[in-house]
Protein backbone atom coordinates (compact mmCIF):
# COMPACT_ATOMS: atom_id res chain seq x y z
CA UNK A 1 0.00 0.00 0.00
CA UNK A 2 3.25 2.36 0.71
CA UNK A 3 3.46 2.70 -3.25
CA UNK A 4 0.19 2.77 -4.66
CA UNK A 5 -1.25 6.09 -3.80
CA UNK A 6 1.80 7.62 -5.20
CA UNK A 7 1.71 6.01 -8.52
CA UNK A 8 -1.81 6.52 -9.28
CA UNK A 9 -1.49 10.40 -8.27
CA UNK A 10 1.86 10.31 -10.25
CA UNK A 11 -0.04 8.77 -13.40
CA UNK A 12 -3.50 11.04 -12.56
CA UNK A 13 -1.20 13.80 -12.95
CA UNK A 14 -0.03 12.98 -16.36
CA UNK A 15 -3.21 12.65 -17.64
CA UNK A 16 -4.68 15.91 -16.48
CA UNK A 17 -1.58 17.69 -18.51
CA UNK A 18 -2.16 15.70 -21.12
CA UNK A 19 -6.05 16.70 -21.40
CA UNK A 20 -5.17 20.36 -20.61
CA UNK A 21 -2.45 20.58 -23.21
CA UNK A 22 -4.74 18.81 -25.95
CA UNK A 23 -7.13 21.73 -25.21
CA UNK A 24 -5.34 24.24 -25.07
CA UNK A 25 -3.53 23.77 -28.41
CA UNK A 26 -7.10 23.14 -30.37
CA UNK A 27 -8.05 26.40 -28.39
CA UNK A 28 -4.90 28.32 -29.82
CA UNK A 29 -5.56 26.61 -33.28
CA UNK A 30 -9.48 28.39 -33.25
CA UNK A 31 -7.46 31.40 -32.96
CA UNK A 32 -5.43 31.13 -35.45
CA UNK A 33 -7.33 30.12 -38.47
CA UNK A 34 -8.89 32.71 -39.76
CA UNK A 35 -6.23 35.02 -40.13
CA UNK A 36 -4.49 35.52 -43.57
CA UNK A 37 -1.28 33.80 -44.03
CA UNK A 38 1.25 36.55 -45.88
CA UNK A 39 1.44 35.55 -49.08
CA UNK A 40 3.19 37.39 -51.93
CA UNK A 41 1.17 38.32 -55.11
CA UNK A 42 2.86 36.78 -58.20
CA UNK A 43 0.86 39.14 -60.93
CA UNK A 44 3.98 41.85 -61.17
CA UNK A 45 2.65 43.72 -63.99
CA UNK A 46 6.23 43.79 -65.52
CA UNK A 47 6.00 40.12 -67.43
CA UNK A 48 6.06 36.76 -66.85
CA UNK A 49 9.11 35.28 -65.06
CA UNK A 50 9.72 38.03 -62.40
CA UNK A 51 9.71 37.79 -59.02
CA UNK A 52 8.94 40.07 -56.13
CA UNK A 53 11.63 40.36 -53.59
CA UNK A 54 9.73 42.46 -51.27
CA UNK A 55 6.58 43.83 -50.30
CA UNK A 56 5.05 46.38 -48.10
CA UNK A 57 5.43 49.97 -47.79
CA UNK A 58 8.97 51.97 -48.01
CA UNK A 59 9.98 53.55 -50.69
CA UNK A 60 13.06 51.36 -52.06
CA UNK A 61 15.75 52.07 -54.02
CA UNK A 62 19.92 51.09 -54.68
CA UNK A 63 19.12 46.87 -54.09
CA UNK A 64 22.83 45.15 -53.89
CA UNK A 65 23.15 41.37 -53.89
CA UNK A 66 25.68 40.07 -51.56
CA UNK A 67 28.56 38.13 -52.90
CA UNK A 68 26.84 34.59 -52.28
CA UNK A 69 23.70 35.76 -53.69
CA UNK A 70 21.77 34.89 -50.72
CA UNK A 71 20.70 38.24 -49.70
CA UNK A 72 20.19 41.55 -50.31
CA UNK A 73 20.11 44.84 -49.12
CA UNK A 74 18.32 48.05 -50.33
CA UNK A 75 17.64 51.26 -49.45
CA UNK A 76 13.92 52.06 -47.69
CA UNK A 77 13.26 55.20 -47.17
CA UNK A 78 16.69 56.72 -46.95
CA UNK A 79 18.34 53.79 -44.56
CA UNK A 80 19.86 50.77 -45.27
CA UNK A 81 18.07 47.38 -44.83
CA UNK A 82 18.75 43.63 -45.80
CA UNK A 83 17.07 40.27 -45.83
CA UNK A 84 17.97 37.02 -47.16
CA UNK A 85 16.09 36.68 -50.65
CA UNK A 86 13.57 33.70 -49.29
CA UNK A 87 12.52 36.14 -46.60
CA UNK A 88 10.29 38.72 -46.48
CA UNK A 89 11.48 40.73 -43.73
CA UNK A 90 14.01 43.30 -43.37
CA UNK A 91 16.76 43.79 -41.14
CA UNK A 92 17.54 47.57 -40.73
CA UNK A 93 21.47 48.37 -40.77
CA UNK A 94 21.79 52.35 -40.14
CA UNK A 95 19.73 54.36 -37.99
CA UNK A 96 16.08 55.38 -39.63
CA UNK A 97 17.14 59.08 -40.64
CA UNK A 98 20.63 58.07 -42.17
CA UNK A 99 19.75 59.59 -45.57
CA UNK A 100 22.08 57.09 -47.75
CA UNK A 101 21.94 57.71 -51.18
CA UNK A 102 23.83 54.07 -52.27
CA UNK A 103 24.76 50.53 -51.29
CA UNK A 104 27.18 48.56 -52.30
CA UNK A 105 27.58 45.03 -50.79
CA UNK A 106 31.40 43.30 -51.53
CA UNK A 107 33.72 41.41 -49.81
CA UNK A 108 31.52 39.34 -48.04
CA UNK A 109 28.05 38.36 -46.41
CA UNK A 110 29.07 41.52 -43.64
CA UNK A 111 30.91 43.79 -46.17
CA UNK A 112 27.80 46.37 -46.93
CA UNK A 113 29.59 49.78 -48.01
CA UNK A 114 26.96 52.93 -48.01
CA UNK A 115 27.18 56.43 -49.63
CA UNK A 116 25.07 58.42 -47.58
CA UNK A 117 25.05 62.08 -45.85
CA UNK A 118 24.69 60.35 -42.57
CA UNK A 119 22.35 61.09 -39.59
CA UNK A 120 22.26 64.70 -38.68
CA UNK A 121 24.41 65.49 -41.93
CA UNK A 122 22.29 67.84 -44.31
CA UNK A 123 22.72 66.23 -47.99
CA UNK A 124 25.04 67.87 -50.21
CA UNK A 125 25.17 66.39 -53.98
CA UNK A 126 27.82 68.79 -55.19
CA UNK A 127 29.99 68.23 -52.12
CA UNK A 128 29.75 64.53 -52.39
CA UNK A 129 28.52 62.23 -49.71
CA UNK A 130 30.32 60.55 -47.02
CA UNK A 131 31.15 56.46 -47.77
CA UNK A 132 30.51 54.21 -44.60
CA UNK A 133 31.02 50.47 -44.21
CA UNK A 134 29.18 48.31 -41.78
CA UNK A 135 30.87 46.97 -38.58
CA UNK A 136 32.28 43.35 -39.21
CA UNK A 137 30.13 40.93 -36.26
CA UNK A 138 27.92 43.50 -35.57
CA UNK A 139 25.35 42.55 -37.04
CA UNK A 140 22.03 44.39 -35.47
CA UNK A 141 23.83 46.97 -33.62
CA UNK A 142 23.45 49.61 -36.68
CA UNK A 143 27.40 49.96 -35.89
CA UNK A 144 28.89 51.83 -39.23
CA UNK A 145 32.77 53.65 -39.76
CA UNK A 146 33.16 56.29 -41.89
CA UNK A 147 35.69 55.18 -44.93
CA UNK A 148 36.14 58.34 -46.69
CA UNK A 149 34.17 62.42 -46.98
CA UNK A 150 33.33 64.05 -50.15
CA UNK A 151 32.51 60.70 -51.80
CA UNK A 152 31.07 61.24 -55.18
CA UNK A 153 30.78 57.34 -56.57
CA UNK A 154 31.29 53.93 -55.87
CA UNK A 155 31.23 50.92 -58.13
CA UNK A 156 32.47 47.16 -56.73
CA UNK A 157 35.06 45.51 -59.02
CA UNK A 158 33.56 42.37 -61.01
CA UNK A 159 34.32 39.83 -58.49
CA UNK A 160 33.14 41.91 -55.61
CA UNK A 161 36.23 41.63 -54.05
CA UNK A 162 37.09 45.16 -53.71
CA UNK A 163 35.22 48.39 -54.21
CA UNK A 164 36.60 51.63 -56.01
CA UNK A 165 35.25 55.03 -54.68
CA UNK A 166 35.76 58.62 -56.57
CA UNK A 167 36.24 61.48 -54.36
CA UNK A 168 36.41 65.26 -54.20
CA UNK A 169 40.24 65.96 -53.05
CA UNK A 170 40.00 69.67 -54.07
CA UNK A 171 37.55 72.16 -56.14
CA UNK A 172 38.08 70.78 -59.19
CA UNK A 173 39.85 67.70 -58.53
CA UNK A 174 38.92 64.08 -58.27
CA UNK A 175 40.82 60.72 -57.01
CA UNK A 176 39.96 57.85 -56.84
CA UNK A 177 40.39 55.21 -53.87
CA UNK A 178 40.43 51.56 -53.84
CA UNK A 179 38.99 49.97 -50.32
CA UNK A 180 40.27 46.54 -49.79
CA UNK A 181 38.56 43.88 -47.50
CA UNK A 182 41.86 43.65 -44.78
CA UNK A 183 42.85 47.89 -45.21
CA UNK A 184 42.04 50.40 -42.26
CA UNK A 185 41.78 52.70 -45.07
CA UNK A 186 40.87 53.52 -48.33
CA UNK A 187 44.55 52.80 -50.71
CA UNK A 188 44.27 56.51 -53.27
CA UNK A 189 45.78 55.94 -56.83
CA UNK A 190 48.55 58.10 -57.14
CA UNK A 191 47.26 60.58 -60.17
CA UNK A 192 44.01 62.77 -60.07
CA UNK A 193 41.66 63.70 -62.41
CA UNK A 194 40.70 66.82 -63.15
CA UNK A 195 36.88 67.95 -62.96
CA UNK A 196 34.39 65.96 -60.70
CA UNK A 197 34.04 62.54 -61.35
CA UNK A 198 30.18 61.93 -62.01
CA UNK A 199 30.00 58.33 -62.27
CA UNK A 200 32.31 54.82 -62.94
CA UNK A 201 32.35 51.47 -63.27
CA UNK A 202 34.71 48.99 -63.19
CA UNK A 203 35.97 46.38 -66.13
CA UNK A 204 36.06 42.90 -65.87
CA UNK A 205 39.59 42.09 -65.22
CA UNK A 206 39.81 45.05 -62.01
CA UNK A 207 42.60 46.78 -64.43
CA UNK A 208 40.41 49.83 -65.74
CA UNK A 209 37.68 52.10 -64.38
CA UNK A 210 35.24 53.73 -67.02
CA UNK A 211 35.04 57.74 -65.68
CA UNK A 212 31.93 60.19 -66.74
CA UNK A 213 33.77 63.98 -65.19
CA UNK A 214 32.29 67.14 -65.55
CA UNK A 215 35.51 69.42 -66.09
CA UNK A 216 35.73 72.75 -64.86
CA UNK A 217 34.03 74.57 -67.72
CA UNK A 218 31.42 72.24 -67.07
CA UNK A 219 31.98 70.05 -69.99
CA UNK A 220 31.76 66.02 -69.71
CA UNK A 221 34.11 63.80 -70.88
CA UNK A 222 34.94 60.10 -70.50
CA UNK A 223 38.18 58.82 -69.16
CA UNK A 224 39.51 55.25 -68.80
CA UNK A 225 41.58 55.67 -65.52
CA UNK A 226 44.20 52.59 -66.04
CA UNK A 227 44.07 51.27 -62.08
CA UNK A 228 47.31 49.34 -62.13
CA UNK A 229 49.38 52.28 -63.15
CA UNK A 230 47.00 54.93 -61.72
CA UNK A 231 47.00 56.98 -64.70
CA UNK A 232 43.96 58.77 -66.37
CA UNK A 233 43.89 58.79 -69.87
CA UNK A 234 41.17 60.83 -71.41
CA UNK A 235 38.97 59.24 -74.14
CA UNK A 236 36.31 61.66 -75.35
CA UNK A 237 34.97 65.39 -74.60
CA UNK A 238 31.63 65.89 -75.37
CA UNK A 239 29.73 68.76 -76.84
CA UNK A 240 29.50 72.08 -74.57
CA UNK A 241 25.31 71.16 -74.17
CA UNK A 242 25.83 67.38 -73.56
CA UNK A 243 26.09 65.95 -70.73
CA UNK A 244 26.45 62.22 -69.47
CA UNK A 245 23.92 61.04 -67.18
CA UNK A 246 24.79 57.71 -64.78
CA UNK A 247 28.27 55.93 -65.19
CA UNK A 248 29.38 54.53 -68.11
CA UNK A 249 29.30 50.85 -68.44
CA UNK A 250 32.42 49.11 -69.47
CA UNK A 251 31.89 45.74 -71.40
CA UNK A 252 33.47 43.12 -73.65
CA UNK A 253 32.16 45.77 -76.52
CA UNK A 254 33.91 48.86 -75.18
CA UNK A 255 32.35 51.77 -72.83
CA UNK A 256 28.88 52.44 -73.73
CA UNK A 257 27.26 55.73 -71.96
CA UNK A 258 24.11 57.85 -72.37
CA UNK A 259 24.18 61.41 -72.80
CA UNK A 260 21.76 64.31 -74.57
CA UNK A 261 21.35 67.74 -74.26
CA UNK A 262 21.88 69.01 -70.87
CA UNK A 263 18.31 71.84 -71.17
CA UNK A 264 16.03 69.01 -71.58
CA UNK A 265 14.46 66.67 -68.89
CA UNK A 266 16.08 63.22 -70.41
CA UNK A 267 13.76 62.47 -72.77
CA UNK A 268 16.14 62.49 -76.05
CA UNK A 269 18.95 60.78 -74.33
CA UNK A 270 21.06 58.58 -76.54
CA UNK A 271 23.03 55.71 -75.85
CA UNK A 272 26.29 54.99 -77.64
CA UNK A 273 29.39 53.61 -77.54
CA UNK A 274 32.84 54.05 -77.37
CA UNK A 275 34.51 50.87 -79.15
CA UNK A 276 38.02 49.43 -77.69
CA UNK A 277 41.13 51.33 -78.45
CA UNK A 278 39.04 54.16 -79.87
CA UNK A 279 38.23 57.84 -79.41
CA UNK A 280 35.38 57.87 -81.63
CA UNK A 281 31.73 57.27 -79.53
CA UNK A 282 28.94 56.37 -82.21
CA UNK A 283 25.19 55.95 -81.47
CA UNK A 284 24.55 52.29 -80.72
CA UNK A 285 22.05 51.79 -83.46
CA UNK A 286 20.51 47.89 -82.77
CA UNK A 287 18.70 49.67 -79.72
CA UNK A 288 16.12 51.68 -82.66
CA UNK A 289 16.49 55.26 -83.51
CA UNK A 290 13.48 56.41 -81.23
CA UNK A 291 14.82 54.81 -78.54
CA UNK A 292 15.45 56.74 -74.92
CA UNK A 293 17.87 55.57 -73.18
CA UNK A 294 17.68 56.23 -68.91
CA UNK A 295 20.30 53.64 -67.22
CA UNK A 296 22.81 50.97 -67.89
CA UNK A 297 24.08 48.60 -65.73
CA UNK A 298 26.93 45.63 -67.24
CA UNK A 299 27.03 42.59 -66.02
CA UNK A 300 28.94 40.50 -63.77
CA UNK A 301 31.35 39.35 -66.77
CA UNK A 302 30.76 42.97 -68.42
CA UNK A 303 29.50 40.47 -71.10
CA UNK A 304 25.94 41.92 -71.29
CA UNK A 305 24.20 45.21 -70.59
CA UNK A 306 21.10 45.43 -68.86
CA UNK A 307 19.54 48.97 -69.89
CA UNK A 308 16.64 50.89 -68.72
CA UNK A 309 14.81 52.64 -71.39
CA UNK A 310 11.76 53.42 -73.42
CA UNK A 311 11.32 52.42 -77.08
CA UNK A 312 9.98 55.92 -78.05
CA UNK A 313 9.45 58.84 -75.91
CA UNK A 314 5.68 58.19 -75.68
CA UNK A 315 5.98 54.57 -74.90
CA UNK A 316 6.74 52.82 -70.72
CA UNK A 317 9.87 52.50 -69.19
CA UNK A 318 11.22 48.33 -69.88
CA UNK A 319 14.10 46.46 -69.01
CA UNK A 320 16.07 45.52 -72.05
CA UNK A 321 19.49 43.21 -72.20
CA UNK A 322 22.08 44.32 -74.93
CA UNK A 323 24.84 41.83 -76.25
CA UNK A 324 27.80 43.81 -77.39
CA UNK A 325 29.15 40.45 -79.16
CA UNK A 326 26.40 39.96 -81.22
CA UNK A 327 24.55 43.12 -81.15
CA UNK A 328 21.61 41.31 -80.04
CA UNK A 329 19.10 44.05 -78.30
CA UNK A 330 16.25 42.12 -76.32
CA UNK A 331 13.21 43.54 -73.87
CA UNK A 332 13.17 41.51 -70.81
CA UNK A 333 10.31 43.09 -69.22
CA UNK A 334 6.97 43.59 -70.46
CA UNK A 335 5.64 47.02 -68.73
CA UNK A 336 2.26 46.81 -68.26
CA UNK A 337 1.27 50.12 -66.03
CA UNK A 338 4.33 49.79 -63.39
CA UNK A 339 6.38 53.32 -62.98
CA UNK A 340 10.49 51.71 -63.06
CA UNK A 341 12.62 53.58 -61.56
CA UNK A 342 15.54 55.01 -63.08
CA UNK A 343 19.30 55.47 -62.45
CA UNK A 344 22.03 52.73 -62.69
CA UNK A 345 21.80 52.12 -59.21
CA UNK A 346 18.36 50.85 -59.06
CA UNK A 347 19.43 48.14 -60.86
CA UNK A 348 21.30 44.81 -59.28
CA UNK A 349 22.60 41.75 -61.56
CA UNK A 350 22.69 39.13 -59.43
CA UNK A 351 26.42 38.07 -59.02
CA UNK A 352 25.68 34.85 -61.44
CA UNK A 353 24.65 37.34 -63.88
CA UNK A 354 21.12 35.05 -63.97
CA UNK A 355 19.07 37.89 -63.08
CA UNK A 356 18.52 41.38 -62.79
CA UNK A 357 16.65 43.21 -59.95
CA UNK A 358 14.72 46.61 -60.64
CA UNK A 359 12.62 48.87 -58.97
CA UNK A 360 9.08 49.59 -59.62
CA UNK A 361 5.19 50.17 -58.56
CA UNK A 362 2.21 51.14 -59.49
CA UNK A 363 1.75 53.78 -61.78
CA UNK A 364 -1.84 54.45 -60.30
CA UNK A 365 -1.75 57.09 -57.86
CA UNK A 366 -5.26 56.67 -56.83
CA UNK A 367 -6.41 56.26 -53.52
CA UNK A 368 -7.21 52.35 -53.04
CA UNK A 369 -8.60 49.51 -50.86
CA UNK A 370 -7.71 46.19 -50.58
CA UNK A 371 -8.07 42.92 -48.59
CA UNK A 372 -5.00 42.55 -47.22
CA UNK A 373 -2.25 43.62 -44.27
CA UNK A 374 -0.68 46.80 -45.78
CA UNK A 375 2.98 44.60 -45.60
CA UNK A 376 1.27 41.89 -48.53
CA UNK A 377 0.93 44.77 -50.50
CA UNK A 378 3.50 44.91 -53.92
CA UNK A 379 2.67 47.27 -56.41
CA UNK A 380 1.10 50.37 -54.41
CA UNK A 381 4.79 50.80 -53.10
CA UNK A 382 7.75 50.68 -54.76
CA UNK A 383 9.53 47.18 -54.78
CA UNK A 384 11.71 45.14 -55.60
CA UNK A 385 11.23 42.64 -58.52
CA UNK A 386 13.79 40.11 -60.19
CA UNK A 387 13.45 39.77 -63.78
CA UNK A 388 15.63 36.42 -65.11
CA UNK A 389 17.55 37.71 -68.06
CA UNK A 390 17.57 33.80 -69.54
CA UNK B 1 2.87 -12.44 -8.11
CA UNK B 2 -0.73 -12.10 -7.67
CA UNK B 3 -0.16 -9.18 -5.90
CA UNK B 4 1.84 -7.40 -8.62
CA UNK B 5 -0.68 -8.37 -11.14
CA UNK B 6 -3.45 -6.32 -9.10
CA UNK B 7 -1.29 -3.19 -8.27
CA UNK B 8 -0.83 -3.09 -11.87
CA UNK B 9 -4.25 -3.52 -13.18
CA UNK B 10 -5.27 -1.73 -10.43
CA UNK B 11 -3.21 1.40 -11.63
CA UNK B 12 -4.02 1.17 -15.42
CA UNK B 13 -7.72 1.15 -14.12
CA UNK B 14 -7.32 4.18 -12.16
CA UNK B 15 -5.28 6.01 -15.14
CA UNK B 16 -8.19 5.49 -17.81
CA UNK B 17 -11.02 6.35 -15.36
CA UNK B 18 -8.90 9.57 -14.59
CA UNK B 19 -8.31 10.57 -17.89
CA UNK B 20 -11.23 10.01 -19.52
CA UNK B 21 -12.89 11.96 -16.59
CA UNK B 22 -10.40 14.90 -17.22
CA UNK B 23 -11.21 14.52 -21.16
CA UNK B 24 -15.24 14.65 -21.03
CA UNK B 25 -14.86 17.71 -18.31
CA UNK B 26 -12.41 19.57 -20.35
CA UNK B 27 -14.76 19.35 -23.68
CA UNK B 28 -18.18 19.69 -21.86
CA UNK B 29 -16.04 22.97 -20.55
CA UNK B 30 -15.35 23.61 -24.37
CA UNK B 31 -19.03 23.51 -25.56
CA UNK B 32 -20.69 24.80 -22.50
CA UNK B 33 -18.36 28.38 -22.64
CA UNK B 34 -18.19 28.95 -26.36
CA UNK B 35 -20.40 27.01 -28.73
CA UNK B 36 -20.23 29.49 -31.30
CA UNK B 37 -16.82 29.80 -31.26
CA UNK B 38 -15.95 26.28 -31.95
CA UNK B 39 -18.69 26.28 -34.92
CA UNK B 40 -16.92 29.72 -36.19
CA UNK B 41 -14.12 28.25 -36.03
CA UNK B 42 -14.94 24.84 -37.87
CA UNK B 43 -16.89 26.15 -40.78
CA UNK B 44 -15.30 29.62 -41.28
CA UNK B 45 -16.65 29.87 -44.49
CA UNK B 46 -19.97 29.60 -43.61
CA UNK B 47 -19.61 32.74 -40.90
CA UNK B 48 -17.82 35.49 -42.44
CA UNK B 49 -17.24 38.80 -42.00
CA UNK B 50 -17.08 41.83 -44.17
CA UNK B 51 -15.20 45.17 -43.64
CA UNK B 52 -14.88 47.84 -45.88
CA UNK B 53 -14.45 51.86 -45.84
CA UNK B 54 -17.23 54.62 -46.65
CA UNK B 55 -15.26 54.91 -50.43
CA UNK B 56 -16.94 58.65 -50.29
CA UNK B 57 -15.19 59.44 -47.14
CA UNK B 58 -11.88 57.43 -48.13
CA UNK B 59 -12.22 59.80 -51.45
CA UNK B 60 -12.22 62.90 -49.70
CA UNK B 61 -9.55 61.70 -46.24
CA UNK B 62 -6.94 62.50 -48.38
CA UNK B 63 -7.55 66.14 -49.01
CA UNK B 64 -8.80 67.11 -46.29
CA UNK B 65 -6.15 68.79 -43.67
CA UNK B 66 -7.70 68.17 -40.20
CA UNK B 67 -9.25 65.37 -38.33
CA UNK B 68 -11.20 63.71 -41.29
CA UNK B 69 -14.41 61.61 -40.05
CA UNK B 70 -14.20 57.91 -41.66
CA UNK B 71 -16.58 55.40 -41.29
CA UNK B 72 -16.16 51.51 -41.38
CA UNK B 73 -18.65 49.14 -41.82
CA UNK B 74 -19.17 45.77 -40.76
CA UNK B 75 -21.17 43.34 -42.33
CA UNK B 76 -22.28 40.13 -40.98
CA UNK B 77 -22.50 37.34 -44.12
CA UNK B 78 -23.03 34.63 -41.83
CA UNK B 79 -25.86 32.40 -40.77
CA UNK B 80 -25.27 33.45 -37.32
CA UNK B 81 -25.54 36.66 -35.31
CA UNK B 82 -22.24 37.87 -34.15
CA UNK B 83 -22.36 38.88 -30.35
CA UNK B 84 -19.29 41.23 -30.99
CA UNK B 85 -17.04 42.35 -33.35
CA UNK B 86 -14.04 44.43 -32.76
CA UNK B 87 -12.64 46.75 -35.04
CA UNK B 88 -9.10 48.41 -34.86
CA UNK B 89 -8.00 51.06 -37.58
CA UNK B 90 -4.47 51.24 -37.53
CA UNK B 91 -2.97 54.46 -38.88
CA UNK B 92 0.59 55.12 -39.72
CA UNK B 93 2.94 56.67 -42.85
CA UNK B 94 3.82 54.97 -45.76
CA UNK B 95 7.31 56.17 -44.65
CA UNK B 96 8.95 53.48 -43.15
CA UNK B 97 11.35 55.74 -41.38
CA UNK B 98 8.48 56.91 -39.52
CA UNK B 99 7.48 54.33 -36.89
CA UNK B 100 4.72 56.30 -35.70
CA UNK B 101 1.09 54.06 -35.54
CA UNK B 102 -1.81 55.46 -34.08
CA UNK B 103 -4.68 53.28 -33.26
CA UNK B 104 -8.55 53.37 -33.23
CA UNK B 105 -10.42 50.89 -31.49
CA UNK B 106 -14.58 50.57 -31.31
CA UNK B 107 -16.96 47.47 -31.05
CA UNK B 108 -19.88 46.75 -33.17
CA UNK B 109 -22.53 44.42 -30.77
CA UNK B 110 -25.51 41.96 -31.74
CA UNK B 111 -24.53 42.12 -35.67
CA UNK B 112 -27.84 40.41 -36.94
CA UNK B 113 -27.48 37.59 -40.42
CA UNK B 114 -27.06 40.32 -43.61
CA UNK B 115 -27.01 43.30 -41.07
CA UNK B 116 -24.31 45.97 -41.33
CA UNK B 117 -22.53 47.88 -38.48
CA UNK B 118 -20.99 51.54 -38.39
CA UNK B 119 -18.25 52.57 -36.73
CA UNK B 120 -17.26 56.56 -36.85
CA UNK B 121 -13.42 57.48 -36.10
CA UNK B 122 -12.71 60.71 -36.11
CA UNK B 123 -9.05 60.52 -37.47
CA UNK B 124 -5.38 62.41 -36.63
CA UNK B 125 -3.62 63.01 -39.66
CA UNK B 126 -0.71 64.96 -40.26
CA UNK B 127 -0.25 67.72 -42.99
CA UNK B 128 -0.07 66.39 -46.55
CA UNK B 129 3.24 67.96 -47.44
CA UNK B 130 4.59 65.97 -44.35
CA UNK B 131 3.04 62.58 -45.54
CA UNK B 132 2.40 62.00 -49.53
CA UNK B 133 1.10 58.60 -48.41
CA UNK B 134 -0.82 57.11 -45.80
CA UNK B 135 -2.24 54.03 -45.03
CA UNK B 136 -4.90 52.84 -42.97
CA UNK B 137 -5.12 49.70 -41.91
CA UNK B 138 -8.39 47.98 -40.71
CA UNK B 139 -9.33 44.64 -38.60
CA UNK B 140 -12.54 43.22 -37.61
CA UNK B 141 -12.68 39.77 -35.62
CA UNK B 142 -15.08 38.08 -33.15
CA UNK B 143 -14.02 36.72 -29.99
CA UNK B 144 -14.09 33.48 -32.16
CA UNK B 145 -11.62 34.31 -34.44
CA UNK B 146 -13.65 35.20 -37.59
CA UNK B 147 -11.79 38.10 -39.02
CA UNK B 148 -11.36 40.33 -41.92
CA UNK B 149 -8.96 42.97 -43.08
CA UNK B 150 -9.10 46.08 -45.38
CA UNK B 151 -6.27 48.17 -46.09
CA UNK B 152 -6.21 51.56 -47.49
CA UNK B 153 -3.37 53.52 -49.36
CA UNK B 154 -4.16 57.58 -49.31
CA UNK B 155 -2.20 59.37 -51.81
CA UNK B 156 -2.29 62.97 -51.03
Amino acid sequence: MRYKIPLTLVLSAVAVLLAGCAQQTQGEATSMQPLTAPQQEQDTDLGPGTRPLSNGPGNKSSPSWSPSGENIAAIIDGYVAEKSSRSSDFERQTTRDFNATRVEWVFSEKGLFLLGSGKSEAPAQEKGFSLYRTLPGDSGSLGLEKLQENTLAISSTADKRNLIAAYRSSPNESRLALVRRDEKRPLTYPRSIEGTVTGLSVSADGAHAALAVREKDGRFAIYDYHLSEGEPELLTRLDKDQKVSGAPQWTVGGIYYIAGKKDETGDRNNLYRLPPDSRDPRPVSVVGKDFVASSLKSSPDREELAILGRRSSGSSTNLYLLRPKDASFNALTSNDGMKIKTGGENMAWSPDGESVVIVAQSSSSETGAYDKYADELLKTFYNLYEVPVR
Amino acid sequence: MRLLLFWTLGTAVAFALTAGAFLLLASLAGDSSAGSIQGDARQPNRHTLHLDFDKDQLEEVGGQEENPSLNLIVRNNGDRTLSKVNVVLVSFSADTSNPDKQYYRATVEDLKVGQSGRVNLDLELPAAEQEKQWVLEARAATPSGVSAIKTAVIER
